[in-house]
């Protein structure tokens, strides 16, 4: 046989390197399936909101804490708003706050940890005694600080606990890059002439990414969590903006009247788990496909 | 060409570790050199100091002269430019060796486009066109694979046309072959030799298996702890070693035409690397020692003069005198460092032809 014909056959029956990734990115439990499906239908829901809730400010004080009804489907708040658009509405809040502080806690947070372990030595023990100082106050402390001094506003809640969380993935980004520096094929491309910053960002930097995957997809609940207990103190997003946290601690004062605090706790509950679930399916890819 | 000396390594540990210990050489333009040694003889080590590329607890101390510029008083800067565009560097195992996350085309084309200029489309081109050439079949397809969908021979191919792409003066290949299978590690070595004849680049062939140096080199350095004990054109290491040490290595090999219960051995261990040893790293073990080898360590010199040695009653003074900087160079003599060195020309202490 030829290596031509070999090599078609070998295309024919091997899967393409995307193909393989999105395969071992599929649910397999039922765990996982209902991660996904979770995710995948309040994702839609608030993005929808618009065509399939009615507005989440209007408010309609004489009917005010009243139960779920044909008008109002999860029934109204104190201020006689329609439940059901403010849990919508308040997801996209949630939502925003966990991808943003994921990029930008994600993006200081690597960065700062890729050059401290690749320069090593002195530089790496100051940048990361300062992680330490850090680390060193409990984050939802550091974040609630900060949102304090900047403002409720949802752009500062991002940046609070940002702050807080960049130092844990300096840390775990810089144990791996000293692992990956010392790997051959980083010399073997400092022997082609590399230099520092061609390496770290090449060579080192994507084989240090396995692990952070996993811890990735997980924080983006934890920042969901966290944007939530802001809020749920007072200094997260403020009103009138719908948000989780925030309903649920307006609904405490009226702890009669259950479908109140319920609804926002079950979204945040719901949401928060699936992407618990699903976040199982990038930690087994990770594991099954080690060489990434 | 290149030119070494007195290059020491030590790497710093709670017992430095004396890697390499004046070890002094030249290579010609378009030579091609083995270093045979076994592991821990500094082998390594002393191939990568020349280009700098030891971990920073390793001290690095003499000459390496590229074409007129000492490569250990470059900075880190003008050493970049050095390595890959002068200094190829063909690694062991060509499984740890690549970027897995890379394609083999992606890490093929950054070196083109860094050290040639060329535009992405061009140095794609000349990408699959180097595949080719290394022979790797269907490179135009195979280029926007990743190193795990390559075999390891086909690997190593990709990291020699890696190696070669810059067309260095100088390629240094560190055991190419020892993580190969036998029949891929000749296709490997016949490929070094084509790439370096083609473009008259000098090779430095780093090496525990002297079958490895047999076919493709000119000349033989034999190391051991640290020194080069022996440099000879190959022809000599094989049919005349003067060294005690090659010797015994040479009596090692298992023979195809002898039926052998056991495998020669050299009794004892190399010396410890930590240890400052006086007098000849190898007479703990030499069956030839004489008092002298316990107090001296033997300078590399030529045959005769080694022979003399013992006939003058050990006259430190005249064998200096006598053979001044002794440096082994293209045309150079048989060296030794051994003041009684076994009979070349004897049947009896050299290996059988």
């Amino acid at each position: 046989m030829t290596a031509g014909r070999l090599r078609r056959l070998e295309e024919a029956v091997a899967p393409t390197r995307f193909a393989t990734t999105m395969e071992s990115l599929r649910p397999r439990t039922f765990l996982e399936f209902y991660g996904v499906g979770v995710i995948v239908v309040m994702v839609t829901a608030i993005a929808a909101a618009p065509l399939i809730a009615p507005d989440p400010f209007a408010q309609d004080l004489p009917s005010a804490l009243a139960g779920s009804s044909a008008d109002h489907w999860l029934g109204t708040d104190n201020l006689g708003r329609d439940l059901w658009s403010r849990i919508l509405y308040g997801g996209r809040v949630s939502v925003v706050i966990g991808v943003f502080v994921l990029l930008t806690a994600g993006a200081v947070g690597v960065l700062y940890g890729a050059v401290s372990g690749y320069a090593g030595g002195m530089v790496d023990a100051v940048m990361m005694r300062i992680v330490d100082i850090f680390l060193s106050f409990p984050s939802i402390m550091l974040a609630l600080l900060i949102s304090a001094a900047l403002g409720p506003t949802i752009r500062n809640v991002i940046i609070a606990i940002a702050a807080a969380w960049w130092p844990v993935y300096a840390r775990l980004i810089r144990g791996q890059v000293i692992v990956v520096k010392e790997r051959e094929f980083v010399t073997a491309s400092r022997a082609l002439g590399a230099g520092p910053m061609r390496n770290l960002l090449w060579t080192v930097l994507p084989n240090s990414f396995g692990v952070m995957k996993t811890i990735f997809v997980l924080d983006i609940g934890y920042a969901i969590l966290a944007g939530s207990t802001l809020g749920f103190l007072g200094l997260g997003v403020s009103a009138p903006t719908p948000e989780w946290g925030y309903m649920i601690r307006e609904a405490l004062q009226y702890p009669t009247h259950w479908w109140f605090i319920l609804s926002p706790g079950l979204a945040l509950l719901l949401f928060v788990s699936a992407i618990n679930f699903a976040g199982g399916i990038v930690t087994r890819s990770v594991h099954e496909d080690p060489g990434r | 060409m290149l030119s070494v000396r007195d290059l020491d390594v030590t790497f710093r540990a709670r017992a430095p570790v004396l890697a390499v210990r004046g070890v002094s050489y030249d290579l010609a333009a378009g030579e091609h050199v083995g270093l045979v040694g076994e592991s821990g003889s500094g082998k390594s080590a002393g191939a990568l100091a020349l280009v700098r590329l030891l971990p920073d607890y390793a001290d690095v101390s003499g000459r390496v002269m590229l074409d007129g510029a000492d490569l250990l008083r470059l900075n880190e800067r003008e050493l970049r430019a050095v390595r890959g565009d002068q200094v190829g560097i063909v690694y062991q195992d060509p499984f740890s060796s690549l970027n897995p996350v890379l394609t083999i085309g992606k890490q093929l084309t950054e070196v083109l486009s860094k050290h040639k200029g060329l535009g992405a489309r061009a140095a794609r081109r000349e990408a699959a066109r180097l595949l080719e050439t290394v022979g790797v079949p269907n490179a135009e397809e195979r280029i926007s694979d990743y190193p795990h969908q390559f075999s390891g021979g086909m690997r190593q191919r990709a990291v020699i046309a890696m190696a070669v792409a810059p067309r260095p003066a100088l390629l240094i290949a560190d055991e190419p072959t020892t993580a190969l299978d036998v029949t891929v590690q000749a296709q490997i070595l016949e490929l070094l030799q084509e790439l370096t004849s083609e473009h008259e680049t000098t090779m430095l062939l780093i090496t525990h298996d002297l079958g490895v140096v047999a076919g493709v080199t000119q000349r033989v350095m034999v190391m051991y702890a640290g020194r080069i004990v022996e440099s000879s054109s190959t022809e000599d290491v094989f049919t005349r070693a003067s060294h005690p040490y090659t010797v015994a290595l040479h009596r090692s090999l298992p023979r195809i035409d002898v039926r052998q219960e056991r495998l020669v051995t050299i009794e004892g261990q190399p010396p410890d690397p930590t240890q400052l040893v006086r007098g000849c790293p190898f007479a703990p073990r030499c069956p030839s020692r004489i008092d002298r080898c316990a107090d001296e360590d033997p300078p590399l010199m030529t045959i005769p003069t080694a022979r003399r040695a013992a006939a003058r009653g050990w006259d430190m003074a005249s064998i200096r005198e006598e053979d001044g900087e002794q440096v082994p160079g293209p045309a150079s003599p048989h060296l030794t460092a051994c003041w009684n060195p076994p009979d070349p020309a004897g049947d009896e202490p050299g290996p059988a032809r």
